[in-house]
């Protein structure tokens, strides 16, 4: 899967496990392997470089080549070679023949609070407030180093496993919060190797088969997924169910819309896709507003994230049947929606009947859009859209609970919202959004302007024709590797680094248009669209986005010193991996 | 009492109010952006100098300032606890914190204008009514609305930077010169009130807040601009769990050491609070507020918030100085819970397994630069032991299952800490498994006089004689540590070298305010609490 001689390195995606706080990465700068273990909930916290790891001889460093599967990941010496696996819990284990493995710690005072040997063969390490590690040997020897700066903090660790007489070592480390000590039993590696191999496998249950032609490309996907699922119970945290954090490091959180991105894809297990649907009402707050994100010491409620879960919800039923939903889960979960739907039906909404807005642009997911341009409170058009999609997944669980009034009410609300965006947005070229205050028209260019083809046939056949003839034409949104988030004739378009929707080809957009294209009877298109994009995934992993071009549109280099960064062109992300599960198996698979 | 305590050093600290995350505050210097004058603020929740994730915002959310015909107005600053004014020629505006989380304002004859420079990622908005919302990214929402008179505010957003442009807000005098206001914060979602208070009685309430406040400490015998003002200090301090946010980590409400910069809860500091309160239940709730903060397996963390608990050391045991002052009034679970921090300490910092707990990181300690650990060889400590040795005597008295067990720990732990740290002259520090002594800073070497007549006779007479001739009270930082000093004095019926102590405190107060070392940029709870406990104590 990933290493020397593989399609993909560390560099990008880290080695990791379903509910394992442990990592690993491949450093772009030294291009050693470094272990980590990350617990976070600062936004954009870096946490990759923890433990560097070398294996060693006789104290001499011996270069290696490493190879990386859900199994298990492997470094290779001429002299002998060590390997890593990681169970479901906390505990990452480390075997080696032939060499030993070095792991330096190179942390400043102020982030490693120093080395406790508990006197028990194992010493505990403190980052503070991210964590502790414990480490032990189980064969061969430990050893330790450490160094202190001239005020007396910690300033390098060093841990080393050497083998014993037979040339082989093994050794154990635990991460956690608070305390730990070592276990009575440790289970056999290649037990552990198997548990993750079965697990990854399990896992893989929740996905239709791949399409083919992407086989190993659906692996991958399935794997980043697979990793970022994250949350386990007891450790002082804010989890309260598993979530997918949308990187391993910088953004080591899970986003709530992102819950539901994961879902829609999962509809080989709609038991699975349904707690997923139904994960933030853990944490809905009195208004009942779903908190944007969840990580392991926070919660965030500053501003909520798009309602998605419509939108995946519809999709599930369409492709997946309605099987999964009994009357027992929507007793649970009916009221807690219908809370978070009336959330975005009262507090955005204008003060004329059935009319929304934007409060904030993070709320939408097009951070820098230019449907933006000239402010907010902005009637932006996917509101409109994603809003529909609630009041009628509010409906359908109405209809199951036999509500029949209800259900009536939350159909009629939806269609309503379709009638006012088609009604008071659509100027017959696309949706224009509308700034609340002064009432202008946004003029713009942004992909989002189009994001109500979600709604498929719900919309006019009219309108349908215009999105998908817009949409195909080369050289306005669509280009080799997909579609644009801003046309390529836009004055503001933009492939730089530091911009986000402004012109690179992003995947959550894609996976929108192209299923929503599908949905409204334009298979054709949308396969177009979802071939070019897949095609590019499958060549370039899973970034959140692209630049279709290599220089601005005008021949401008634009920023990307393509180096690590918390931004979309560096790090591999959950959420891309779920939107190509969904786009290859919905819209490509025939 | 408190109309007529004036708060003078606004720089020093805010004016704010007993569980309401507002605070109003004076910068005496421009900085580039930033202009001198008045700021609004919130408690950030952060381990950062003034507490926000946001690059470049090194100052309040909001200056503040008088204006007249849309020109700025100098004024003075004059503050209570209950109200700020801003006195001008023109006329005067007031401020007073109603609902923990609503900021009022009134004026006659002119009116205010909120300067507010937004970065990245923080966005005003104007609501269907009129009102502004600013969103400060990880800080929180304000709401800004005019009650009486208008707002006017501009909100453009400059896309391609990520930002808007920064916000000024007018809030203007309807045409009989009144302005009326408010201002909410918020973590979600938020809407104006239908109907507002009167001012006065939000004022009044304030006024009356602080009043009780007061009374949970012992009368002043002496300064009493002094007493008001630490009382003060640690009335703003007290901060509430956020009750909007899902997950929060603070049980009950705390006392923050102080509002900017230092705004979470350092456990080492808290059985200073509780002792500097006269009222036991207050001292009762306090303790059980920080027990509260207990991991399921017994472990404090060194220090927490609202948001970041730091486990990755432990406070020290120190709650117990304090719970034992108070053991009467300790409810069940308290009492349980102090049983398990016993059991802690016994089960993770004894790794020589001799009865002797230790410190595995030199910051459990509670100082800053306490201890030189080495080779990852946890140290043995004079202070930990006295600690420990006061908590399992406490369990002894008050845990009938287990009472001799505990008072064979107690016997114990007073044993080691004679035994293997007095070296005849002094407490020492020693290191696991080798028993070598171990450079530590002196105090931890005096923190034993708190055990009072339990120890031994000559070890007392020899330690409270170094003490005293080194003026170990006489520090420069965490001075509020001279409290213990006075404490263990009169626990030893040394009631010279108490007052000794204490009038250094004292006098170091006058000079330096109610700070935690010299040059420190705000008042601390903390070392407000120190001077309520000496002076009561001490009766001066």
């Amino acid at each position: 899967m990933f290493g020397h001689n593989q399609p993909f390195d560390l560099q990008r995606m880290p080695w990791g496990r379903k509910m394992s706080m442990f990592i690993v990465y491949e450093d772009f700068y030294n291009h050693d392997l470094y272990l980590s273990h990350v617990r976070t909930g600062i936004l954009q916290s870096e946490r990759k470089n923890l433990f560097r790891m070398q294996p060693v001889t006789g104290g001499e460093i011996l270069e290696y080549t490493y190879f990386a599967d859900e199994k298990h990941l492997r470094m290779d010496t001429g002299k002998g070679s060590v390997e890593l696996c990681l169970d479901e819990l906390d505990q990452v284990r480390i075997r080696g023949r032939g060499v030993g493995l070095r792991l330096t710690c190179p942390m400043p005072g102020d982030k490693c609070e120093g080395l406790f040997d508990k006197r028990d063969g194992s010493i505990e390490i403190s980052f503070g407030i991210a964590g502790k590690s414990l480490w032990l040997p189980l064969q061969g020897e430990m050893d330790r180093k450490i160094s202190y700066d001239n005020e007396g903090s910690v300033s390098e660790i060093v841990i080393e496993f050497d083998p014993d007489d037979g040339g082989a070592f093994e050794a154990a480390a635990h991460e956690y919060i608070l305390n730990r000590k070592r276990d009575a039993y440790y289970r056999p590696f290649d037990e552990i190797m198997q548990d993750s191999a079965e697990s990854f496998k399990n896992f893989k249950n929740c996905y239709m088969p791949p399409v083919p032609g992407y086989e190993d490309t659906t692996n991958y996907a399935q794997y980043v997924v697979w990793t970022h699922m994250q949350g386990r119970d007891g450790q002082n945290g804010a989890f309260k169910q598993p979530l997918v954090y949308m990187h391993r490091q910088w953004f080591a959180m899970a986003f709530s819309w992102q819950q539901s991105f994961n879902a829609m894809a999962m509809l080989n297990d709609t038991g699975e896709a349904w707690r997923l649907l139904t994960s933030l009402i853990d944490y809905q707050l009195d208004s009942g507003m779903f908190p944007g994100q969840i990580s392991t010491f926070d919660v965030k409620t500053s501003v909520p994230q798009a309602a998605m879960q419509g939108f995946a919800f519809s999709h599930i039923l369409e492709n997946a049947g309605d099987g999964f939903l009994t009357p027992e889960r929507c007793e649970k979960a009916y009221e807690p929606f219908c809370k978070w739907t009336r959330f975005w039906i009262e507090y955005h909404g204008t003060g004329e009947p059935d009319h929304l807005q934007y409060l904030n642009l993070y709320e939408s997911g097009w951070d820098d859009g230019t449907v933006f341009i000239n402010g907010i409170p902005c009637q932006a058009p996917d509101v409109y859209a994603l809003v529909s999609l609630q009041c009628e997944m509010c409906g359908k669980m109405a209809g199951v609970l036999g509500k029949t009034e209800e259900a009536r009410a939350w159909n009629d609300r939806a269609k309503r919202f379709v009638d006012v965006l088609v009604k008071d947005y659509w100027d017959g070229e696309t949706f224009v959004p509308v700034v609340t205050p002064t009432k202008e028209k946004v003029a713009n260019r942004s992909l989002v302007s189009y994001l109500p083809i979600i709604l498929g046939k719900r919309l006019p056949e009219h309108i349908v024709d215009k999105i998908a003839r817009t949409l195909i034409a080369e050289g306005e949104y669509l280009t080799d590797i997909g579609l644009t988030a801003e046309s390529l004739k836009s004055p503001h378009v933009s492939f730089s680094r530091v911009f986000y929707v402004m012109g690179k080809v992003l995947s959550p957009a894609n996976m929108f248009i192209t299923v929503g294209l599908k949905r409204a009877g334009k298979d054709k298109e949308a396969r177009e669209i979802a071939r070019r994009w897949c095609d590019k995934i499958k060549k370039s992993g899973f970034l959140l986005g692209f630049a279709p071009l290599p220089t601005e549109v005008n021949g401008e280099p634009y920023i990307d010193p393509n180096v690590p960064n918390a931004g979309d062109t560096w790090s591999w992300t959950s959420w891309s991996a779920a939107c190509f599960l969904t786009v290859s198996h919905y819209v490509l698979n025939t | 009492m408190a109309e007529s305590f004036e708060i003078r050093q606004l720089n020093m600290i805010p004016f704010s109010r007993r569980l309401s995350r507002f605070m109003l505050y004076e910068e005496k210097k421009e900085d580039g952006l930033f202009p001198a004058g008045l700021y609004l603020h919130l408690t950030a929740d952060m381990y950062k100098p003034g507490g926000v994730f946001v690059p470049g915002r090194k100052r309040g959310i909001i200056h503040l300032s008088p204006i007249r015909d849309g020109k700025e107005l100098p004024y003075k600053l004059k503050a209570t606890p209950s109200m700020l004014t801003m006195e001008t020629e023109k006329g005067n505006i007031e401020f007073t914190i109603d609902r923990p989380e609503i900021l009022r304002i009134r004026s006659c004859g002119v009116g205010l204008r909120a300067f507010s420079p937004l970065f990245r990622m923080e966005v005003p908005l104007r609501m269907n009514d009129g009102s502004l919302e600013l969103f400060y990214s990880n800080l929180g929402n304000v709401l800004i609305r005019a009650i009486e008179g208008a707002a006017d505010f501009n909100t453009v957003w400059r896309l391609k930077d990520w930002r808007a442009d920064d916000v000024i807000c007018d809030l203007t005098p309807s045409q009989n010169g009144i302005m009326e206001a408010a201002i909410h914060e918020f973590a979600a979602t938020e809407a104006p009130l239908e109907k507002y208070r009167p001012f006065d009685l939000c004022e009044k309430e304030a006024a009356d807040d602080f009043s009780l406040w007061q009374k949970k400490y012992k009368e002043p015998c002496g300064d009493r601009e002094l007493f008001d003002m630490a009382t003060y200090i640690t009335w703003i301090c007290m901060q509430r769990p956020r009750v909007d946010a899902p997950y929060r980590l603070l049980r009950g409400n705390m006392m923050y050491n102080n509002r900017f910069g230092i705004d979470y809860v350092n456990l080492f500091e808290q059985p200073l609070l509780a002792m500097a309160f006269e009222d036991r239940n207050a001292k009762a709730e306090l303790i059980g507020n920080v027990l509260d903060l207990m991991s399921p397996d017994g472990m404090l963390p060194a220090f927490t918030n609202n948001k970041e608990p730091q486990y990755g050391y432990a406070a020290p045991p120190v709650i117990a100085i304090a719970a034992k002052e108070t053991a009467g009034e300790l409810q069940g679970p308290a009492l349980s819970k102090l049983k398990k921090l016993a059991f802690w300490w016994l089960e993770w910092r004894d790794p020589d397994h001799d009865g002797t707990v230790s410190y595995a990181y030199a910051k459990e300690t509670g100082f800053d630069a306490g201890l030189t650990i080495r080779d990852g060889l946890a140290v043995k400590s004079p202070d930990l032991l006295t600690y420990m040795c006061v908590l399992s005597e406490l369990l002894s008295e008050t845990d009938a299952d287990s009472g001799a067990y505990w008072k064979e720990i107690s016997r114990g732990m007073l044993g080691k800490l004679t035994d293997t740290l007095w070296d005849g002259e002094e407490f020492v520090c020693r290191r696991s498994k080798t028993y070598e002594k171990v450079m530590g800073t002196d105090f931890l070497g005096y923190i034993p006089v708190l055990l009072g007549s339990k120890l031994p006779g000559d070890i007392a007479r020899k330690l409270t004689d170094a003490v005293s001739a080194k003026k170990a009270w006489e520090r420069k930082d965490q001075v509020p540590l001279a409290a213990y000093l006075v404490k263990g004095f009169l626990e030893l019926s040394q009631k010279e070298r108490a007052e000794a102590a204490g009038k250094w405190f004292i006098g170091f107060v006058k000079e330096h305010g109610f700070v935690n070392k010299i040059g420190a940029v705000m008042y601390s709870s903390w070392s407000a609490s120190a001077y309520l406990y000496i002076t009561a104590a001490l009766g001066i």
